[in-house]
């Protein structure tokens, strides 16, 4: 809808090292969906007395714009986003059912990827904050906190990277599908409407560690078939594939210039002000 | 490279020492002249002033940093009734959400609460009570329909003088908001007409805020986090950016000061305004 | 027991205020409302006290120093302080924490904390009827009660409010009803002057209010919380003023500590 060929992703920017008082964070926009990912720890669990394994906790939430605007679009697609607890964008207190369930997705999707053996006794906390929704944001999310996760230095398998796509039937009759690569939230309902009206289609997210070719989430909404998925799911996997590209340079020059000594910092800094004006 | 500790370790055994041996640190800084981060007592933090940051959420934002402290703004529009004692104005309403996110001393949510609402408290007096814009520019019809906005402050990082960069970001945001025309129909209901251009809302005043900590007769602008839990005496000023106006002045706790000292604190101000206006001309220039 | 104050003689009126349109209740621009304060009016409390200003009443109690009932309180360093502030009426508003928060730092500034350690002091106050510089009567209360627990105290903080006030040209012509235009014109300092001890209609006409705490030890400012448009050289002028008052305030406070201590020794 915005020009972009079918297999390709919206512009990327990522940033490293946003949040002072954190262990590791990370920031990631994709156009208008924008995430910011602060990770804390490991530190001593209070939960139990003693585990082998360390624990990844995550938990997700909305800014306040987030919300106002994601509940202005539910309300032009006729109540899609209805059963929404009420109240305004009140960030503190208890999460809201949508963003109980992305702190699963993610939290499932990282923790395949993280040495928990390595870290007895510990948890590390992942807080995912979605400043902008403009669709795609559980995946940005996905991707962004595997990077804070590195930045933190905690040991990893390898980083996980995520991409969600949108598979409709273009034409009627024809059972054929089509699959677009990373869609905006207008864009998420199929072209033209294809994913409308009860027609099939539907959105699928992939998280990916193409370090060993491991899949450690997968989630959908929407009717597909079993064609459907089966091409849905390939065209995530490559497009998880880009987004992990992305990440991995910015990553090794993030480490060279904090290498570099002091001066490095500094120009993330100004590197992350640059992004959030475009 | 190997040898020299990274600068994480350094602030940790900083941090380590002021809290086994807050008497030892508060003297050496005394002696020593040199805060932590390195600044000299008076000098600021950077300020960095970004608009229209989240242009398809919101009707104005911003993203306001001080040294390593953010603040995101937006405002949303709401039509809604004007309060009974002030029938041709508009409202202002500020939420402010700090999450563990930004730093882990919120993970409880009284520990939320307890600081976010005095800040929402302030910055909305701040807000209303220098008239920052004016209310009646926020009228429809008057006892009827007015503007009420909504400014909703998300902290990305804390590292102390937050109150200052809500306020900024508050500012910024109210800045950028364009009020679209609108008329009202048959039914009493308002109307917003898309395709004519919005009105961009005009501010009255710029009220910079900026902290300021006292000790030992020392004054130290713009405070990091490490430096507010360390120093008791703090306050909080704001001057108006092109009178030099008082705006607001707080002082909570901590040990008595002379006038000469308060009078040396508000001089200070014209750092942060000298910043500010740095800032501003510099956002012109490039639009 | 209640002390009622001596009529506290108004300050030497400066030549502005001979000028002035009268307040609504015939004070001068300088004149305090008359407290009166009640010591010890809880018996279950460790320290209690009932201070009032005119319309406005603040009752506070102190409990402690005590054992923390949350260990998360505690500090090794000294005693904690927790202040609660109920509301007139209704339930409690970002303006009562900001208020609990004031009245906080307040009293951990001038309460020896050091000789407590690992103990909490919950201070509550409950506003009884607010005509006015609340805070100010918060203050007050708060740090009376804690006089009247006999918790050490390194000086005596000494609150009172202040409002500035645009000409009465501009504002009494507007509808009372409502609040003056918000003139976004620079104030003057000839164009303006400075009541003490405003009440809640002052306050409303008011284009800044300042409420400011004077240590009774060194007469330095301790807290001040000034909202609102003015010259920095009102606020020093306002500081001068509020030295002034609470001179006065410390008279009538340590008499009304004498009373009651001769009072006590009395019924012993």
């Amino acid at each position: 809808m915005d020009g972009r060929a079918y297999n390709q992703l919206r512009p990327v920017f990522i940033d490293l090292n946003t949040v002072s008082h954190a262990s590791g964070s990370a920031y990631l926009e994709m156009e208008h969906t924008k995430v910011l990912v602060a990770v804390y720890g490991p530190k001593a669990r209070q939960d139990v007395e003693f585990s082998d394994e360390g624990k990844l906790r995550c938990d997700f939430r909305y800014s306040p714009f987030a919300l106002r605007a994601r509940r202005q679009t539910g309300k032009e697609k006729g109540g899609r986003e209805g059963g929404r607890e009420g109240g305004g964008g009140g960030g503190g207190g208890p999460q809201r059912d949508e963003e109980r369930a992305a702190s699963r997705t993610v939290s499932q999707a990282l923790e395949a990827s993280v040495q928990l053996a390595k870290l007895p006794k510990s948890v590390v906390e992942v807080f995912v904050l979605v400043l902008q929704t403009d669709g795609g944001e559980v995946g940005a999310a996905i991707s962004c906190a595997s990077l804070a996760l590195a930045e933190a230095g905690i040991e990893l398998f390898g980083l996980v990277a995520s991409c969600e796509v949108v598979a409709f039937m273009p034409s009627e009759g024809k059972r054929e599908w089509r699959v677009r690569v990373d869609p905006s939230a207008a864009e998420e309902g199929g072209e033209e409407g294809g994913r409308e009206g009860g027609k099939e289609g539907g959105v699928v997210g992939l998280a990916l560690m193409p370090v060993s070719g491991e899949v450690t989430q997968v989630w959908q909404k929407g009717r597909l078939d079993s064609h459907g998925i089966e091409r849905a799911l390939e065209m995530a996997a490559d497009g998880a594939r880009m987004v992990h590209a992305l990440m991995r340079r910015r990553l090794l020059t993030y480490m060279e210039q904090e290498g570099g000594g002091e001066g490095g910092g500094e120009g993330e800094r100004r590197g992350g002000g640059e992004g959030m004006e475009r | 490279m190997a040898d020299t500790p990274s600068r994480g370790a350094v602030e940790e055994m900083i941090s380590f020492y002021s809290r086994f041996d807050p008497a030892t640190y508060l003297s050496d800084l005394e002696t020593a002249c040199r805060r932590q981060d390195g600044r000299s007592n008076k000098q600021l933090r950077p300020l960095k002033l970004l608009q229209g940051v989240l242009q398809k959420s919101t009707a104005g934002s911003s993203l306001a940093k001080i040294g390593d402290t953010k603040v995101l703004a937006g405002v949303s529009l709401q039509v809604g009734q004007p309060g009974e004692d002030s029938p041709e104005k508009g409202e202002i309403g500020v939420e402010v959400n700090l999450l563990p996110l930004c730093h882990p001393k919120f993970s409880s949510i009284q520990a939320q609460q307890e600081e976010s609402k005095a800040l929402e408290n302030f910055v909305q007096s701040v807000l209303l009570r220098c008239n920052v814009v004016r209310r009646e520019d926020l009228c429809i019809v008057e006892g009827r329909h007015v503007w009420k906005l909504n400014v909703d402050l998300q902290c990305l990082s804390h590292d102390g003088s937050l109150a200052d960069a809500c306020v900024l970001s508050a500012l910024l945001a109210l800045a950028d908001v364009t009020l679209p025309v609108t008329i009202v129909d048959t039914d009493e209901k308002v109307v917003v007409l898309h395709d004519r251009p919005p009105r961009r809302l005009e501010m009255a005043r710029f009220p910079i805020p900026l902290t300021i900590g006292f000790h030992a007769d020392m004054l130290l602008g713009d405070l990091s986090l490490a430096e507010e839990e360390r120093i008791p005496t703090r306050l909080r000023i704001a001057v108006d950016c092109e009178t030099g106006q008082l705006c607001t002045l707080q002082k909570l706790g901590g040990v008595s000061m002379a006038s000469e000292h308060l009078d040396s604190a508000v001089a200070l101000c014209g750092a942060r305004q000298k910043q500010f206006l740095l800032e501003r001309d510099l956002r012109q220039d490039k639009s | 027991m209640e002390v009622e104050s001596p009529p506290i003689t108004p300050l030497p009126p400066s030549s502005l205020s001979l000028s002035l349109p009268p307040r609504p209740d015939r004070r001068l621009a300088n004149q305090l409302r008359p407290p009166t304060c009640e010591l010890g009016p809880l018996n279950r409390a460790d320290g209690s006290a009932c201070f009032a200003q005119g319309q406005t009443s603040v009752l506070a109690a102190v409990y402690g120093p005590a054992a923390p009932r949350f260990s998360r309180k505690e500090r090794v360093e000294g005693a904690a302080v927790e202040v609660t502030v109920h509301p007139h009426y209704g339930l409690a508003t970002s303006s009562e924490k900001e208020e609990e928060g004031a009245v906080k730092a307040l009293l951990e500034a001038a309460i020896c904390l050091e000789r407590f350690p690992r103990t909490v002091i919950h201070v509550i106050c409950q506003v009884c009827e607010d005509n006015g510089g609340l805070m100010a009567c918060l203050m007050n209360a708060a740090s009376l009660a804690v006089i009247n627990a006999g918790i050490d105290m390194k000086y005596v903080p000494l609150t009172v409010s202040m409002a500035l006030i645009s000409p009465p040209s501009a504002t009494m012509k507007t509808r009372p009803s409502l609040p003056p235009s918000s003139s976004t014109t620079a104030p003057t300092s000839s164009s303006t002057y400075l009541l003490l001890d405003p009440i809640n209609e002052e306050e409303r006409q008011s284009i800044a209010t300042i409420t400011m705490g004077i240590s009774s030890v060194d007469q330095n400012v301790l807290s001040c919380q000034s909202m609102g448009i003015m010259m920095p050289s009102q606020l020093f002028e306002a500081i001068d003023v509020a030295k002034g008052a609470a001179k006065a305030l410390m008279a009538f406070i340590r008499m009304t500590v004498e009373e009651h201590s001769r009072h006590i020794s009395k019924e012993k």
